[in-house]
């Protein structure tokens, strides 16, 4: 029998769509902006589609993590616990992506890879924040207190959110200030004109259903894990006091 | 145009990488949870049996 579509393969259809034409918005659509000097600075400013898009997977997830955790803390439902879970690994790998992506423009816009910048650094925290979240959940043994720790852990690792956000206001930093007012110590900004900002837009939404499908497809795998280990547990139940175990529950 | 290129493909291998990784992981886990309850199945049966 065939099977059905379900949402989740619609919305994968719809974001592999999108990203086919996010490439269309980022690399033709979008104009090359008219105040950078070079020409290699003026193709490296297309990145920022896709580093921003980056930006918010990364973002969303620390985001989910954050209100799951809450909601795992409130109900001790163990599906919270598996969002919350799924959620920073996804921001982790994505915040992985923001950096290589960062680099990459910074090079031909800032003549280097890498600096010290208030907005790097704190960038740079939060991905250590959440991967020591992913590690530290390994090292507590018992899952009821694993899922408590790391509720409480994902709310506090979510303060250095709002600060990464903020760092570009907060101090003094080379790092363009897209949203809310330029930043007159920024190298390599450029004004949002009516087709950066279209594609900017085009690129968030694209990025944001990519998200759901990836969230989607981890809690998935969370889930299934926890499946496996329900069914382990049941089968060395029965093989240990020979077959008296009670049914298992699906 | 390098950085650019070099940009779209570190971002789209990640992607790409990481979703291949999350299908494989379903996959396994999948065929593990089959062969657990073939598992469950016989030993239920043995001890009926």
């Amino acid at each position: 029998m065939r099977k059905r579509w379900g949402w989740l393969e619609i919305l994968a259809v719809v974001a592999a769509i999108l990203v086919a034409l996010n490439f269309y918005m980022g690399l033709i659509y979008a104009p090359d902006p008219s105040n950078l000097q070079t020409e290699v600075t003026r193709k490296a400013q297309h990145i920022f589609y896709y580093h921003m898009g980056m930006n918010v997977m990364a973002g969303l997830g620390m985001f989910t993590n954050f209100l799951a955790s809450i909601l795992y803390l409130i109900t001790r439902r163990r599906f919270w616990d598996a969002v919350a879970r799924s959620a920073a690994e996804i921001g982790v790998v994505f915040g992985i992506g923001v950096l290589v992506s960062g680099s990459l423009w910074a090079r031909p816009t800032w003549n280097t890879w890498w600096t010290w910048d208030p907005r790097l650094t704190t960038a740079t925290i939060t991905v250590l924040l959440y991967a020591a979240y992913l590690m530290l959940r390994n090292a507590v043994e018992d899952p009821e207190r694993q899922a408590r720790f790391a509720g409480v852990y994902g709310i506090f690792a979510f303060l250095s959110v709002p600060i990464t956000f903020m760092s570009i206001r907060l101090w003094r930093t080379i790092h363009p200030t897209v949203f809310g007012g330029g930043n007159p110590a920024a190298k390599g900004a450029f004004a949002l004109g009516p087709h950066i900002r279209a594609a900017m837009q085009f690129s968030s939404i694209t990025f944001m259903i990519v998200f759901f499908v990836f969230l989607a497809l981890r809690v998935r795998v969370a889930l299934l894990e926890e499946r496996v280990n329900a069914l382990r547990h049941h089968v060395d139940t029965r093989l240990s006091q020979g077959a008296e175990a009670e049914p298992i529950r699906r | 145009m390098i950085f650019l290129t070099a940009a779209l493909i570190a971002i789209w291998l990640l992607t790409f990488a990481y979703l291949l990784y999350i299908l494989q992981r379903i996959h396994s886990l999948e065929q593990e949870i089959r062969s657990l309850e073939v598992l469950l199945e016989e030993t239920r049966q043995a001890s009926q049996g």
